[in-house]
Order: structure tokens, then sequence, then C-alpha cells
């Protein structure tokens, strides 16, 4: 038995190129148009993000200067506290009375004082602290140490 | 910026009465005190400090949003 020899149209490999080729420029024109249609917002973000860091680096900028200068001032008014520190001490030791001894005042001072944590680390507040804790050294009953260093 | 100004170390407490007269102690109470304002100083510049930043901050990002706003017509 012989069979029949099939055979193609001629016509059907030109329809496939066409069709690929459709596609192809199809895909090509999609595409440009994303690219077309993308682009300025690419460029529009970029330029947003340039411009904030930019703002932002000259907003620190400025902020630093301003910080700079705030310290200067602080350190002008502590050299004038200093100032007038050293003026009222004048002041007060050249006083009538001045010279008056206190000693009792002044050894509950000291002994007040090393409770405070501004001077607990002094050496000679450790006996105090630890009187108050019960832990004193004996001769410190009466909670006081030396009223003078 | 702020921790790099120093104004956040502690003040120290004013040195101690050197004797027992009462004008020493008295003078002691002014050094005290002016350790306080120097505290207070401190503290003042800190929050300037501060204030300027975020004032400096609030400015760029309004500075920088004005100019990536979208103009209409490109013209406003």
């Amino acid at each position: 038995m012989k069979l029949p020899k099939l055979t193609l149209p001629r016509t059907t490999g030109w329809r496939l190129a066409l069709t690929a080729i459709i596609i192809v420029v199809a895909w090509t024109i999609l595409a440009a148009i994303v690219q077309w249609w993308n682009a300025p917002r690419e460029a529009a973000q970029q330029r947003g993000e340039a411009i904030t860091q930019q703002e932002a680096t000259k907003g620190t900028g400025e902020a630093a200067q301003a910080a700079l200068q705030t310290v200067t001032e602080v350190r002008r008014e502590i050299v004038r506290i200093d100032a007038t520190t050293r003026r009222n001490d004048h002041a007060i030791k050249s006083a009538a009375d001045a010279g008056t001894r206190a000693p009792g005042v002044a050894a509950a001072l000291h002994d007040s004082l090393c409770r405070r944590a501004s001077y607990q680390r002094e050496p000679d507040c450790a006996a105090v602290l630890g009187n108050d804790r019960g832990l004193g050294p004996a001769g410190t009953d009466d909670g006081r140490a030396p009223a003078t260093e | 910026m702020i921790e790099a100004s120093g104004l956040l170390e502690p003040t120290t407490g004013a040195p101690r009465p050197q004797n027992d007269t009462v004008g020493e102690i008295a003078a002691f109470a002014d050094r005290q005190t002016g350790q306080l304002d120097k505290a207070n100083t401190d503290k003042g510049g800190v929050k300037r400090m501060g204030s300027i930043c975020d004032d400096r901050q609030a400015a760029a990002l309004k500075e920088a949003q004005r100019r990536t706003r979208k103009k209409v017509l490109g013209v406003f």
C-alpha cells in the first residue's frame, strides 16, 4: 500500500516566519514603551534622592556650625561663672566674722558631703560610709571624721 | 554632635571646705552654687543644640519636599 505524500502548503513557512517577526517587533515596541514610560520616573526619583541628600547635608553643616557656636557660648558662660565664684570667694572671706571657727558645723558638713555621690569616692569618706553601714572602724563611733583635710 | 560637645559630661562637685571657719564654709556654699550654674548652663546648651538639630532637619526636609514637588504644567 502506498501512503499519500504529505506536503505542507508552501505558505506555512512564510506564515511562521511572519508571525515570529511580528512577535519580535511587538515585543520590541512594548519594551520601548515601558522604557519610555519608566525613564522619566526613574530620573525624577534619582533627582529627588539627590535633592534630599543635598538638603540633609546642608542642614547637617548648618547644625554643626550652630552647635559649635553654642559650645563656644557655653564655655564663655562657664568662664563668667568661675570669675563670679572667685569674686564671691574674696568677698565672703573678707567679711567680718569670716574667720570664726565652727568645728562642729564643719565636721557635720564633711560627713554630709561624704554621703553625696559627688564626694563618696574621696579617701576620707570611707570611714563615714562604713559607719553608716555599721562597718566603721573603731574610734569613729560618733559618725564623724576630722573636719579638716 | 551633642555627645562630642562634652556638655553631657558630669559636673563635678566644688572643692570641699579646707578649714572649719565660717568664711570657708560659706565660700564652699557659693562654690557649689557656681557648679550648679555650670550644670544648668551645660543643660541649656544641650537643649539648644537639640532644638537646632530638630529645626535644621525639619527645614531640610521641607526644602527637599518643595524642590521635588511636581509642578503643574511644569511651571507652578
